[in-house]
């Protein structure tokens, strides 16, 4: 087998399938590499969503790896995207709190704003993440270029 | 010919650049939770490393980092993603930004892995072994050629970690050894990756030292990993263990090591944990300069 195939193979066994399944064969390490993988990204997204992450508790743990077999990143920001997408389904889900889907967010928004080039981010909350002795709120991000500094402004009104 | 000629005359550069690369001493790698800790001691720190793919794409806040960094440290940077043992070549809008990021600090060298990270457009988001044969030997050196076209700062090439290989024609020390000498690259030797592939892989890692090119050694990076379901894992999550010192301090006796960086990712600790690790690095390292 050439190099090159090999190396599909093998990106293909660690990041899985199209139908969103491992696969690994039989080799442990292989799969014991899938995993690290996993972890690494579970890692690299609670530090981008660490609030999130800490109040989800073990339960982070196991939505972060539904999500990794779903979702699979591309490109050198894959840990901002990964976290990006992964507080989305968060935001999603209704069988979860709306205290912890504020949560997620907020950080969802604080996360693409990380990102460079133009962009305006408003979000309104009841009960604000960021200040928790405040009630309803909206939060602005905007940098109007890729040059531009990033500018926020949190409302105490919605 | 003339072509043969000025690539053998590109080569002896490189490793005469190697040989007269600064001796900068024990630092870290830069974590952005460690920020305020780091430039309180800044005077005991030297030298930092950055993740290269970090600031690839950088916003004016980042670009500011750098540059307070930079204004303090001798910052080197450490790419994880340009994949240069990838078979189907490299990306080169990332290779145009990363030689804009190097561009912009100027540092004495910058560093890389052996291993790939992408292939049939999968970005696999983690260092992967290569296989140890030949055919990988000649990607990394076609892929380290065409890096130097666009970046003249020396690149040195790190042995990485794995819980599991691919099958190949030679042993590591060898592959290792056939990389340094194809790609004529400096050796960035993770004293930790020597260490968990040894325990992995069932040999002596002290053993593979007398077969390592440790004449190449340009830099060290060191740190500690958990162990799960019988295999060591390169986590970046612990103190740096002790067959990991020992292994070091057996490094540094045999060649003069230029820079040693803890590699710190998960579960930091308080920045004086940390620095007591850089300061025994440093002890060890004063053993090794010429």
């Amino acid at each position: 087998m050439s190099l090159h195939a090999l190396q599909q193979q093998v990106a293909r066994a660690l990041t899985g399938q199209a139908d969103g399944q491992a696969d690994s064969g039989n080799d442990p390490g292989l799969i014991l590499a899938s995993e690290v993988l996993v972890a690494k990204r579970r890692v690299e997204a609670a530090s981008w969503l660490p609030r999130t992450s800490r109040t989800l508790g073990t339960d982070f743990t196991r939505r972060f790896a539904e999500h990794a077999r779903s979702y699979r990143p591309r490109g050198w920001n894959h840990p901002r995207d990964d976290a990006i997408a992964f507080a989305s389904l968060v935001v999603a889900d209704r069988s979860l709190t709306q205290m912890i889907r504020n949560l997620a967010a907020y950080e969802h928004a604080q996360t693409r704003a990380a990102a460079p080039g133009p962009l305006f981010i408003a979000h309104h909350w009841q009960h604000d993440p960021a200040r928790t002795d405040a009630g309803p709120g909206t939060h602005l991000w905007w940098r109007w270029g890729r040059r531009a500094r990033l500018c926020h402004l949190q409302l105490p009104w919605g | 010919m003339i072509a043969v000629a000025v690539i053998a005359v590109a080569a002896a550069d490189v490793v005469a650049a190697v040989t007269e690369l600064p001796f900068l001493g024990a630092g870290l790698g830069y974590r952005a939770p460690l920020r305020g800790g780091i430039f309180q001691h800044r005077h005991e720190l030297p030298v930092l490393e950055i993740i290269a793919d970090d600031y690839l794409d950088p916003t004016p806040e980042q670009l500011d980092e750098l540059t307070l960094l930079a204004e303090h440290f001798i910052v080197l940077p450490h790419a994880i993603g340009l994949s240069l043992g990838s078979a189907e070549g490299l990306d080169h809008v990332y290779l145009e930004r990363l030689a804009n990021l190097i561009a912009h600090l100027k540092p004495p060298w910058w560093s890389e892995h052996i291993s790939f990270t992408r292939a049939g457009g999968i970005d696999i988001g983690h260092l992967t072994p290569l296989p140890f044969t030949q055919e990988a030997v000649d990607t990394l050196a076609h892929n380290v050629a065409t890096v130097r076209r666009v970046i003249r700062t020396p690149l040195i090439l790190e042995n990485s970690a794995a819980t599991f290989t691919l099958p190949g024609e030679m042993d590591e020390a060898a592959f290792i050894t056939a990389v340094v000498s194809s790609t004529q690259c400096g050796l960035l030797f993770d004293i930790t990756n020597l260490h968990v592939n040894a325990c992995n892989q069932g040999y002596d890692a002290r053993a593979a030292l007398d077969r390592l090119p440790l004449e190449h050694v340009v830099q060290l990076h060191f740190t500690g990993g958990h162990r799960r379901i019988d295999l060591e894992i390169d986590s970046h999550s612990h103190p740096t263990p002790e067959p990991v010192w020992t292994l070091l301090a057996e490094v540094c006796r045999r060649t003069p090591v230029r820079a040693a960086i803890l590699e710190r990712d998960q579960r930091l600790p308080p920045i004086g944990e940390l620095l007591n690790e850089v300061r025994r690095a440093q002890q060890l390292m004063t053993m090794s300069t010429p």
